[in-house]
């Protein structure tokens, strides 16, 4: 326990440290981004998740050298996060291309695959345990960080909205993973959520720094990454609705992964409202159905972040 | 206070999809226990992807009665 807390403290340290360092140090060396959502288009820092990320495996090798017995379990899922950060980062600098992402961070899934292999279900509640058999470590790990890494790199633009849904999906994982005795799952979930935590400080409306692909990548198979290890798939399904019906709002576009090329982004009025762009999407959705402001969005989609965090921990207790 | 349409016409999808996949679920149960799972997955994946281009309709004639 006492490897967890330094483990953990570190990590939300070093993050919001790192975060405020890099900031201004991002945009010095031209890695910024325009924050389009303001009157007065700000130049704001890109790639803030590094700090994350760097925080995570700070914190996670000290548990991990800490811990006794060391567990394979733990080592395979921090490294499967710190090859998808890496492959955000890749993205960030050079720009991947859209076809090729999802195969890096499908190969980054391989050594959480490996320690998964004996494992073969997944327990849905009405259902029970339903059997992939071999399926499970050979598509199902692959499959689930990959689309949950795209779905959190999907559902963001808006100041706070990837840390702060980063940090309500992640807390809820951890804490179920505390409940069920997951124990490495919890430690890793219980150290993402504090390195995103302390990344939102600066995050937050009005942003200082985004978090860039680097940041979105390694949210999204946080979340995934715990959900597996813990034998919390229902309830990584259940937290990842929000941006499950964002990716199939999008794929009903005419250019699916080009939207903003094809229709424009959304804008700003002058009263602070924002205005959606025409393709579907839920941040549009929230637009369309009343004027917001992009705090008031973000609000909006945190709450309802919020209630299917809630659900799933109300369905994965429950255990129907 | 309309925002709360969204989250809660989200819910409903998610409420359809579950039904559709859990009344597969019943209806499939002769099939092997791979494709018993398999089956009611894609169905459940079929019936969200119906429900949310129906969100989007929902939320399309909100937003115009809205203008009007």
């Amino acid at each position: 326990m006492i490897a967890l807390i330094i483990g953990v403290s570190i990590t939300g340290v070093v993050a919001y440290l790192l975060t405020g360092f890099l900031a201004p140090w991002l945009v010095s060396k031209g890695i910024y981004g325009v924050d389009i959502h303001k009157p007065d288009k700000p130049v704001r820092a890109e790639m803030g998740g590094v700090s994350v990320l760097i925080a995570l495996s700070l914190g996670a090798t000290i548990v991990f050298l800490l811990l006794d017995p060391l567990s394979t379990l733990f080592l395979a899922g921090l490294v499967t996060l710190i090859l998808v950060g890496s492959v955000g980062i890749l993205d960030d600098v050079v720009g991947l291309r859209q076809r090729y992402k999802p195969f890096m961070v499908a190969a980054s899934s391989i050594p959480l695959a490996v320690a998964l292999l004996s494992r073969s279900s997944i327990y849905f509640p009405l259902l029970g345990s339903v059997s992939f058999g071999i399926l499970y470590p050979l598509l199902v790990v692959p499959l689930a960080i990959t689309t949950s890494a795209n779905f959190s790199n999907m559902l963001a633009g808006f100041n706070g909205l990837e840390a702060g849904n980063a940090c309500i999906a992640l807390g809820t994982l951890t804490l179920l993973a505390f409940y069920f005795g997951q124990f490495e799952g919890a430690a890793l979930g219980l150290m993402l959520f504090v390195g995103y935590l302390g990344f939102l400080k600066f995050n937050w409306f009005p942003a200082k720094v985004f978090p860039g692909d680097t940041g979105t990548l390694l949210a999204g198979a946080g979340i995934a990454v715990i959900g597996l290890m813990s034998r919390l798939e229902f309830a990584a399904i259940v937290v990842s609705m929000p941006a499950a019906m964002d990716f199939t709002l999008k794929m009903f576009s005419k250019r699916p992964f080009a939207q903003r090329i094809e229709y424009g982004n959304s804008q700003v009025d002058s009263k602070g409202h924002l205005v959606p762009a025409t393709y579907p999407a839920l941040a549009h959705a929230f637009m369309r159905i009343t004027p917001t402001t992009e705090k008031g969005l973000v609000k909006s989609l945190l709450s309802m972040e919020l209630v299917y965090a809630l659900l799933a921990a109300a369905l994965t207790i429950i255990k129907l | 206070m309309r925002q709360t349409l969204v989250p809660l016409l989200s819910l409903g999808v998610m409420a359809f999809s579950a039904l559709v996949m859990y009344t597969v679920w019943i209806f499939t149960s002769a099939l092997s226990p791979f494709w018993h799972g398999m089956v009611s997955l894609f169905a459940w994946i079929a019936a969200f992807g119906i429900a949310t281009a129906y969100f989007w309709r929902v939320v399309e004639s909100l937003s115009e009665a809205k203008k009007a």
